[in-house]
């Protein structure tokens, strides 16, 4: 009995040994874009512990979502696509109708939102200020307990970290590697260029553009999302959703601010004839007016070119 | 006196080599924005030209070079025609280039380039 005793004390203290001087298993994170991740992932943001920011933003598919609209807790179904959280750099707005002016501001809305994670922002705030090791993280990183303002400049933070350059398409443009993308890509990227006029709205860095448009998806009858509209209140913004970027758009299927194309060729064949789609839009851009009678060359071309937008590291995660 | 024209016929042909090469706006060009962006302009022999934010490729275009006088065309500028602007360069010392506007429609890329200078890439 006794040498029973002596082996559990023995295995206790094994067990014991290591915490004693290493500390607890959970390490503190080193800095705003680490303490962003770890909130980022953890469901203690949703009312019922369910629902993380990334169960919408799915790192496989470029930090976003895989249905036309994400669930939220309780199975809700939210209204819109969910946008990729990376390569935010350069964007002005945030959320397809630009209501929020900083991604700090964007960061706490789905928090609060009862279709997403249905938590007060306060009462999330709250959770992190009773939990010893966010409690910990925050006054480590921000020097002061959490609130509403440093909880969205983490999460920001993290968001604002997730840039992507590692493309066939940056490898060939910026690092002049012309061999890093195949022909097809390149007169892609011709297309996009001149002819199917992509680029009048998809251009800077990230392929956004700071501007909302109206490509045509709002007809008053079923398809009734007045986007921009609802935070201005004019009537000629209906319709106008902010310009999505186009890096790593091969993972981020479906498309639009519905959801309504499963994929880029949908897309593609949607702007070269919108009226085939939607014929009665409302406010439809007069750059979309004629069609672009794209080949099927032209077509798969084009698609090429926005599959060379998609990040080396996340293609290796997708596989 | 007689050294004196050896020197001239020996130094001229250099000297007139160096002014075509400080005349060529062709290769990498580096300049800082006020808001702190590093920005790259390559122009190529092709008659194209990339512009660079922070390592990433901002837009593509054409660019006709004469003399002093640069004529670009930026596919997001203007309607569906092709608009060109029209530049003058001052060339600097330091192989710097500033781009003067002379004639440019397009209200962004006249605020971006008029007053410009590049610095050639080493």
């Amino acid at each position: 009995m006794k040498k029973y005793l002596i082996a559990l004390l023995c295995i206790t203290g094994i067990a014991i040994w290591p915490n004693v001087f290493c500390g607890t298993a959970d390490v503190l994170p080193k800095d705003a874009v680490a303490l962003g991740r770890q909130l980022f992932f953890d469901t203690i943001l949703s009312s019922n512990h369910t629902i993380s920011c990334a169960s919408c933003h799915k790192p496989e598919f470029a930090f976003a979502d895989t249905s036309a609209v994400s669930l939220g807790v309780g199975g809700k179904k939210g209204v819109r696509n969910t946008p990729s959280a990376m390569n935010l750099n350069s964007a002005a707005f945030f959320f397809w109708d630009g209501r929020a002016a900083t991604l700090e501001a964007q960061a706490l809305v789905p928090i609060a939102n009862p279709v997403e994670m249905n938590l007060p922002v306060d009462s999330a705030v709250q959770r992190l200020v009773q939990s010893t090791f966010y409690s910990r993280a925050f006054q480590k990183i921000f020097g002061e307990k959490p609130s509403p303002q440093n909880l969205g400049s983490a999460l920001a933070a993290f968001q604002f970290s997730m840039e992507t350059g590692d493309t066939p398409f940056d490898d060939w443009k910026t690092n002049d590697n012309d061999k890093a993308v195949s022909a097809s890509v390149k007169r892609g990227f011709a297309l996009f260029n001149g002819s199917a006029k992509c680029v009048k709205c998809h251009f800077g860095t990230d392929f956004s553009n700071t501007e909302f448009r109206n490509i045509g998806l709002y007809d008053g009858k079923t398809l009734t999302d007045s986007g921009r509209a609802a935070v201005t209140g004019r009537p000629e913004d209906l319709g106008l959703f902010k310009i999505g970027p186009l890096r790593n758009i091969a993972l981020t299927a479906p498309y639009m601010h519905n959801g309504m194309f499963r994929t880029l060729r949908q897309v593609i064949d949607y702007y070269n004839d919108p009226d085939q789609v939607v014929p009665h839009p409302e406010g439809r851009d007069s750059l979309l007016s004629e069609p672009l009678n794209l080949s099927e060359q032209d077509k798969q071309d084009l698609e090429q070119f926005l599959r060379s937008l998609t990040s080396a590291s996340l293609v290796k995660k997708h596989h | 006196m007689k050294y004196n024209w050896l020197f001239w016929i020996l130094v001229l042909p250099f000297s007139c080599r160096q002014q075509e090469h400080a005349h060529d706006i062709y290769g990498k060009w580096n300049l800082v924005f006020k808001s702190g962006p590093l920005a790259e302009v390559r122009f190529h022999r092709d008659g194209t030209h990339d512009f660079y934010v922070d390592g990433k490729l901002f837009s593509s275009g054409k660019s006709v070079f004469k003399d002093d006088t640069l004529k670009t065309y930026d596919p997001i500028c203007g309607g569906n025609g092709e608009y060109y602007g029209t530049y003058k360069i001052d060339f600097l010392e330091g192989d710097s280039i500033r781009f003067n506007a002379v004639d440019d429609r397009c209200e962004p890329r006249r605020f971006d380039m008029d007053g410009t200078v590049l610095h050639r890439k080493s």
